[in-house]
């Protein structure tokens, strides 16, 4: 079995004379969480819809666990999705919709009504379930449709903008749903929310002007290995501290009040223990710590590549 | 997929009856029953009365039974002279004594014909009225109900849900089955407001004999509405917008029937050659066929319609699995 579920092998799409997106290539491991970025109009929600198999790549080639999405009935109900803006339809419940669903997932008789009730509990509107598409807010319809990517065993789920116009309560549940899928299935987000990126996701793939201009682990885009930073109250007796701790390389932002520490050419001490050593001597000294930071933010690397 | 089609068109019920347009729909045809064959009633009955008053005043009693035989007598000629003109073969005969009589050798044209007529004279013409009624509304109401049968859910991208789940094949089969089944059933519905109309405001209104040529209508109608329900899917799967899907709907039927009209029109240059070869491929030209006495013609008529859907059918499908959704 191979250990990656989605590949994108120099994947294009044209309209028109239009490029959105060329030579897109990349492969996301079985299991991660992997975030979609971009800028408006880079070319995310084409490559969402391409791996949906609601549009039809010009050029190139993207597969899901080998086979081509929208084309082969083998991917039927193993790859489920959150549609940006799907609307549901009008007059029947919700309910009776996820069990429609369902139902053509192969799922029958009270395997069905369970699964319905557990995707709809887990959104948070079983109160709701007899509620029409039309009588809904909203945020209630994000979460419905939210619920029926979730029904089943999906191999794969692809969310478009998961919290997208929802409440910080029912933004943070869907965080929660989604950070609880890693490792049981792939998970792909296309979303303009680095921060909701950063916290859930285990990869990244940036795309610009419909070009892959970065792709890794949050980890490594973020330098998490390379360095840290240390907010603190006021600045430190920086000589003091570089006198301490030879083997760090010390820096003191004034303006951000932020200490970047890392780690000086030859030495063999771990990033972490570092970290150890700079907070203990910081601690000495009474500085007043406020924050640290493994490595840069997404967002600074997500401006620096776009 | 079997089973798939049967659930989207399981699902396709339970959205239609929860919603007003079916009901509104449902008022409609009714009421084109009811209002035809009540507006056809009255017709039929201040002819016979005025009829039957004038012959009265010229010849008392013995005129009254005249004008009911003359116009007994007229109706078969018109029934005749319909038979005679909708048929596809050459007739020798000029009228329908010549069905009975015995010394006059009849060729297999003017047999169909005279099986036709026989099999038509008893239906009362009410039942006529109502097949040739279907016949020529019947793709324009489907237009009305299902138009953006495909072309709503591509516009709301609703049809993004199911199609993560079964092919894009199975989803239109679907649907285009769902509506099809709903317009034959609003057709059934109709026809049994004619039959029950007719029944109450016609005296001389054999039940039997339109209950009869009511069946057979009903199967006729079966693939005849399909293949324009077809029609009428592939039309609504081209557009993403209500009002193209309209649109391309009345245009693509408005042009099939165009195209059978000129092709049966007799133009004696390279367009008119054009039309009649094009003329063979769309529906209306083989709308005769519905008239075609028996079994054996209620096969043949069925048969045709059915590769008539299922080439409209095929064409939607390939579109739909091209297209960007």
């Amino acid at each position: 079995m191979s250990e990656e579920a989605i590949v994108f092998n120099k994947l294009c799409k044209n309209y028109g004379s239009i490029n959105a997106i060329s030579d897109i290539t990349f492969a996301i491991p079985r299991g991660a969480v992997c975030g979609l970025l971009g800028p408006n109009g880079a070319g995310k929600t084409t490559t969402f819809r391409i791996l949906c198999g609601y549009l039809k790549p010009s050029g190139g080639s993207v597969t899901i666990f080998g086979h081509k999405p929208g084309s082969e009935s083998l991917l039927h109900g193993r790859v489920l999705a959150l549609p940006q803006d799907a609307i549901l339809p009008p007059s029947t419940t919700i309910r009776a919709f996820l069990a429609y669903l369902g139902s053509l997932q192969g799922l029958t008789g009270e395997k069905l009504t369970a699964e319905v009730k557990r995707v709809l509990n887990l959104v948070g509107l079983t109160e709701a379930a007899g509620q029409s598409g039309k009588s809904m807010s909203h945020g209630m319809a994000r979460r419905v449709a939210l619920a029926s990517s979730l029904l089943g065993s999906p191999e794969v789920v692809l969310l478009d903008e998961p919290t997208g116009g929802l409440d910080p309560r029912n933004a943070q549940a869907v965080r929660q749903i989604i950070s609880a899928l890693a490792g049981k299935c792939t998970v792909v987000i296309a979303s303009h929310n680095l921060a909701e990126i950063q916290e859930i996701c285990s990869h990244v793939a940036i795309i610009d002007h419909g070009k892959l201009t970065a792709f890794g682990t949050v980890s490594d885009l973020c330098r998490r290995g390379e360095h840290f930073i240390i907010t603190l109250g006021k600045e430190p007796n920086l000589e003091k501290l570089k006198a301490a701790l030879p083997e760090a390389t010390l820096n003191w932002d004034k303006e951000k009040c932020e200490l970047f520490c890392q780690k000086s050419g030859e030495t063999a001490i771990s990033l972490d223990e570092l970290t150890r050593k700079v907070l203990g001597e910081l601690i000495k000294m009474s500085a007043t710590i406020l924050g640290l930071k493994m490595g840069e933010s997404l967002e600074k690397r997500y401006l620096e590549l776009t | 997929m079997f089973k798939d089609i049967l659930r989207v068109v399981k699902f396709e019920f339970s959205l239609h009856l929860s919603s007003t347009r079916i009901w509104l729909n449902s008022i409609l045809f009714i009421a084109i029953g009811l209002i035809g064959t009540f507006v056809y009633s009255i017709i039929a009955r201040e002819v016979k009365t005025t009829a039957m008053q004038v012959g009265a005043q010229a010849g008392g009693v013995l005129g009254s039974f005249g004008v009911a035989t003359s116009l007994d007598e007229s109706y078969k000629s018109s029934v005749f002279f319909v038979v005679k003109h909708i048929s596809d073969c050459e007739v020798l005969i000029d009228s329908a004594a010549a069905c009975t009589d015995a010394t006059i050798t009849l060729s297999a044209c003017d047999k169909s014909v005279c099986q036709l007529y026989n099999e038509l004279l008893p239906v009362p013409p009410l039942m006529l009225g109502a097949l040739w009624f279907f016949i020529m509304l019947l793709p324009f109401l489907g237009a009305i109900l299902s138009f953006d049968m495909i072309s709503s859910e591509l516009q709301h991208r609703t049809a993004s849900f199911p199609l993560l789940r079964i092919s894009r094949r199975t989803w239109y089969i679907g649907k285009l089955s769902a509506h099809t089944i709903l317009i034959w059933s609003l057709t059934l519905l109709m026809l049994f407001v004619i039959i029950a109309t007719g029944w109450w405001l016609l005296p001389a209104f054999d039940v039997a004999s339109a209950v009869k040529f009511g069946l057979k209508t009903m199967l006729l109608i079966m693939p005849f509405t399909l293949t324009y329900m077809a029609v009428i899917a592939l039309a609504s799967g081209l557009s993403k917008s209500h009002f193209t899907a309209l649109f391309t709907c009345f245009a693509l039927l408005t042009g099939l029937w165009l195209i059978n009209l000129l092709g049966n029109a007799e133009i004696d240059n390279a367009f008119g050659t054009i039309c009649h070869a094009l003329s063979y491929l769309t529906p209306g030209h083989y709308e005769k066929w519905l008239w075609h006495p028996g079994i054996s013609g209620l096969l043949q008529c069925m048969g045709i319609y059915s590769l008539f859907a299922l080439a409209f059918t095929a064409l939607g499908v390939l579109l739909i699995e091209k297209k960007n959704i």
